[in-house]
């Protein structure tokens, strides 16, 4: 359940995250215990200092201050180790799959999730029920498991290639150990990510609006890319920021569906850190692998932003 | 205990031989406890699930057992250098002289160790580490089909998408680039073995043939007994024998161009908590008596003489010394493989990784 | 209400909640094979592998361990998480933003960064007791979950019967005993679960903390889906997909939380 702990929706769900907390200063006039409030909120954020920003700051200082020379560690503020990063035509690969993978893992995600979104969103109550206890309850299954069971399915001997043959197809190449085993099973891992946000986007579309256009003579598919698709633009990016991020840390899914043919970032700190020692160029990895997703959900929310208010007219 | 007893004790324990030894392991050791760096596979289970417990029964104490392979033992040494957290460490003959050099480990107090007394000198590594299992590194392949004469012919079309090769991280993974460059160069291993910089074309000449990079020579052996791959290349007997043993279609060959030794070891880390109980655990690993069930189980040989084994065992094993050297194994050069091994990583993946 | 869904789009959607849930089937399927080997398709049936995997010592083991763990954590979490929630909501405090951003953040950096950092902190300070820092590693994740749930429900609490109860006399603690706590008592539990869940299904973390003795669940599984050869590993997978089937009906029925707010 990787997908369930890594939301890293903060952003993209910072407006809704804060709302509540943003109506309570209407609710309470500010109070003179101030130092009550500290006192409650202290151990939080001391914990999180201690044990979340500072670790993280340390590993990204790490990437600047050291290299590794021939299993030495060199410390002395330097680039070496980004600079390794770039002109290593290797680590551009696996950046670029990296990227790739989670792009892809985007996209196809969004084309299985809208019919599910739709189904939660405007389907009866019983099949809004199945289809939205179905999506989630897997995320309640380890990810290590959610990946056997992937590899169960695609090997040469799997289900996949047993249920072709009861149609007569055999031969075809065995999908496990290639990227296309990883994207199928990044796509099944975070799809809920996809889903929810759309179902809750969609549900929020007026029904009166479809109804017009159908009235107006509008068929399904029409309603859908007219109406549908531009109002659950934001659902949408809420949706992909989500499952870019994940799927651009993936660790667990590359790993057992991978074969070291299709490492994306994540396998390559874990290689540089607990194989090869250099602690330096992996904090630098894992630096680019933050940035890599913060600048995904700063990318992913300006699209919402400007496309929200054009759509809606800032008709919230 | 009172001083009666106590007495008691005393004459008891003169009475048969191995009584003071137990005594004396029991008053020392109680409670004490220390954490080693083992294998996986169904050696590394044996290791957990018989030698430990009967150890930790023996001594009183308690052994945290840690599953890893070579290069991530010696990490994990150097990681905790400063403040060890292990006290013993299994790691291939590859490492010790890295360990070594890195005073990562410390020379091991024979004297204290009277099960040494039968190690073969070739596993003795100048005092800084012992053998524990000794196997043969060839290829792995399912029953089903013929096994190559050659390692040359594993270039051949015939094998596209069909081998699995073994993952960079791998002690054997530097067995496959000795191969590729005896294959390229036609010379002996001993000679190839310095070719290796000028042997990664006809490394990567072999990706077609390649169906993916194993970390894990269980799951490997594995696949190939269930027939996803034909062939496995480069493992350890040790992960494959104990499966075709138990009848799994798989089984090892060992192609005309030689075969290597695959030398598991054990070392003592420098500094490790309660020292004395890491002696007397290396000291178990070599007892003739654990060295028989550990090799006749994971199907390795013992690196002690004077083990007899049954005719079952000794067809899976080069066992006695006579036959190791019949069998003409290669031992690698790893003083010079060493300074090399993480440029060759980062071109193995180069090769696969993209 | 008039359904006004397709019948293709509704074809669709079976056929993708076939696909979503195949990857649970097999393994459940090939668990009870009466085979040696992992098979697909299955042959004859058996419960040996179920057997042999619940009466495993070191599955039994790390199964508590991760008990112990996630339970740990919880309650660590819902410590910190509580008060904190109840302070943002309460108080009007100066750099609130930061606060918030701060709590927030570990849900936006990769765990598996989160993970190696700590990894590195801990190098750094010499630090080996292992099971503190899985407890540490764990907390650092869930806290924002617990934050979140928390301070929603703080949020609805109804002022006017806090305000009631004090001019009847009612002392403060008596006031959040008997006003506060029943409004917030189901945010609390929600928090709480899904600190247990995240804590018990955590790889990204573990992987770099964990160590032989403080061996959760997950990293065993994986080591399991390494090693092992017969359908025991498919039983184990199978265990916990039933695992987890046992918690959504916990989830829902018995504490009536709607799982969709496991990601909303």
């Amino acid at each position: 359940m990787t997908g369930l702990i890594a939301t890293p929706s903060a952003i993209a769900e910072a407006p809704g995250a804060l709302a509540p907390l943003a109506a309570k200063s209407a609710a309470s006039p500010l109070q003179s215990g101030q130092h009550v409030g500290w006192l409650m909120v202290a151990p939080t954020i001391l914990f999180l200092m201690v044990w979340f920003a500072w670790p993280v700051l340390s590993m990204v200082w790490l990437s600047v201050s050291a290299k590794v020379v021939e299993g030495v560690t060199v410390p002395g503020l330097t680039a070496d180790n980004y600079l390794r990063l770039f002109q290593t035509d290797l680590y551009l690969r696996i950046l670029a799959r990296t990227a790739r993978v989670a792009a892809l893992t985007c996209l196809v995600a969004a084309l299985l999730a809208y019919p599910l979104a739709i189904a939660i969103a405007r389907g009866k109550p019983g099949l809004a029920r199945i289809v939205t206890l179905t999506i989630l309850a897997p995320l309640l299954v380890n990810v290590v498991v959610r990946s056997y069971g992937w590899q169960t399915i695609l090997n040469k001997t799997g289900a996949l290639a047993w249920a072709l043959k009861q149609v007569g197809i055999t031969g075809t190449p065995s999908l496990l150990y290639t990227e296309w085993a990883v994207l199928i099973a990044c796509v099944h891992v975070y799809l809920p990510f996809m889903v929810m946000p759309l179902a809750s986007a969609i549900r929020r579309i007026e029904r009166s609006v479809e109804e017009a256009a159908r009235v107006a003579g509008a068929s399904r598919f029409r309603v859908f890319v007219r109406v549908i698709l531009p109002l659950s633009l934001p659902g949408l990016a809420v949706g992909s920021s989500l499952v870019f991020s994940l799927a651009a840390a993936a660790y667990v899914t590359p790993q057992i569906l991978g074969g070291n043919f299709s490492p994306l970032l994540g396998t390559l700190i874990e290689q540089q850190i607990l194989t090869l020692n250099d602690w330096p160029f992996g904090a630098a990895i894992s630096t680019l692998l933050i940035i890599l997703v913060l600048g995904s959900n700063i990318v992913f929310l300006r699209l919402v932003n400007r496309r929200f208010a054009k759509w809606t007219g800032g008709s919230k | 205990m009172t001083l009666l007893s106590r007495r008691r004790f005393a004459a008891l324990s003169l009475s048969t031989l191995a009584a003071p030894m137990i005594l004396s392991k029991g008053a020392w050791a109680q409670g004490k406890e220390i954490q080693i760096g083992i294998w996986g596979g169904s050696q590394g289970e044996f290791v957990r699930k018989n030698i430990i417990p009967q150890f930790e029964a023996d001594f009183g104490c308690t052994v945290i057992a840690e599953e890893g392979f070579t290069l991530a033992n010696v990490g994990k040494m150097q990681a905790t250098k400063a403040n060890p957290k292990f006290s013993v460490m299994f790691i291939d003959d590859v490492a010790i002289p890295t360990c070594r050099a890195e005073g990562l480990i410390e020379e091991l107090p024979v004297v204290d160790m009277p099960a040494a007394a039968h190690l073969m000198p070739r596993f003795a590594y100048d005092g800084w580490g012992t053998g524990v299992a000794i196997s043969v590194a060839g290829l792995f392949h399912n029953t089903s089909i013929e096994a190559p004469k050659t390692y040359a012919e594993l270039w051949g079309d015939a094998y596209r998408g069909k081998l699995k090769l073994v993952s960079p991280k791998n002690t054997p993974s530097v067995f496959f680039l000795i191969v590729a460059a005896a294959v390229k160069s036609g010379k002996p291993f001993a000679e190839a073995q310095y070719l290796i910089d000028d042997s990664f074309d006809q490394v990567e000449a072999l990706k077609p043939n390649i169906m993916n990079l194993f970390d894990n020579g269980p799951q490997a052996a594995n696949e190939v007994a269930q027939g996803q791959a034909d062939i496995g290349l480069m493992e350890l007997s040790k992960y494959v024998y104990p499966y075709a043993a138990k009848g799994a279609p798989i089984t090892m060959a060992f192609p005309a161009e030689g075969s290597f030794g695959g030398n598991n070891c054990q070392v003592l880390v420098k500094g490790g908590p309660n020292r004395d109980l890491a002696v007397a655990f290396m000291n178990r690993m070599l007892e003739a008596q654990v060295q028989k069930s550990f090799s006749e189980f994971a199907l390795t040989a013992p690196p002690v003489s004077g083990i007899a084994f049954e005719e079952p065992t000794l067809k899976y094993i080069a066992y006695p010394e006579t036959q190791m050297d019949s069998r003409g194994l290669f031992n690698p050069d790893w003083n010079f493989i060493n300074t090399r091994r993480s440029a060759w990583t980062e071109r193995m993946n180069g090769i696969f990784a993209v | 209400m008039n359904d006004d869904i397709s019948p293709v789009l509704k074809i669709c959607v079976w056929v993708l909640l076939a696909l979503v849930v195949a990857p649970l089937v097999v393994p459940v399927l090939m668990s009870v094979s009466d085979t040696p080997f992992i098979t697909f398709p299955p042959q004859g049936f058996t419960t040996e592998w179920y057997g042999k995997v619940l009466t495993d010592a070191e599955a039994q083991g790390t199964f508590l361990f991760s008990l112990k763990l996630a339970g740990v954590v919880t309650l660590i979490s819902l410590i910190l998480g509580v008060p904190c929630a109840a302070g943002l909501v309460r108080y009007d405090l100066p750099g609130q933003g930061l606060i918030l951003g701060l709590i927030l953040s570990p849900l936006i950096v990769p765990l598996i960064v989160i993970g190696v950092a700590l990894l590195q902190t801990f190098a750094m300070l010499g630090s080996r007791a292992t099971f503190a820092q899985l407890v540490i590693g764990h907390t650092v994740v869930c806290l924002p979950y617990v934050i979140r749930t928390v301070s929603g429900s703080f949020v609805l609490v109804n002022r006017s019967l806090e305000d009631a109860a004090s001019v009847m006399g009612a002392s403060p603690l008596t006031v959040a005993r008997r006003v506060v706590w029943p409004q917030v008592r189901p945010g609390i539990c929600a928090g709480g679960i899904f600190a247990f869940i995240v804590s018990f299904d955590d790889y990204p973390i573990s992987m770099w903390l964990a160590d032989g003795r403080n061996f959760p669940v997950p990293l065993f599984l994986h080591s399991m889906i390494e090693r092992s050869f017969d359908p025991s590993i498919a039983a184990m997978a199978a265990l916990m997909i039933f695992f987890a089937l046992l918690l959504v009906l916990m989830i829902e029925k018995a504490f009536g939380i709607s799982l969709a707010r496991l990601i909303s």
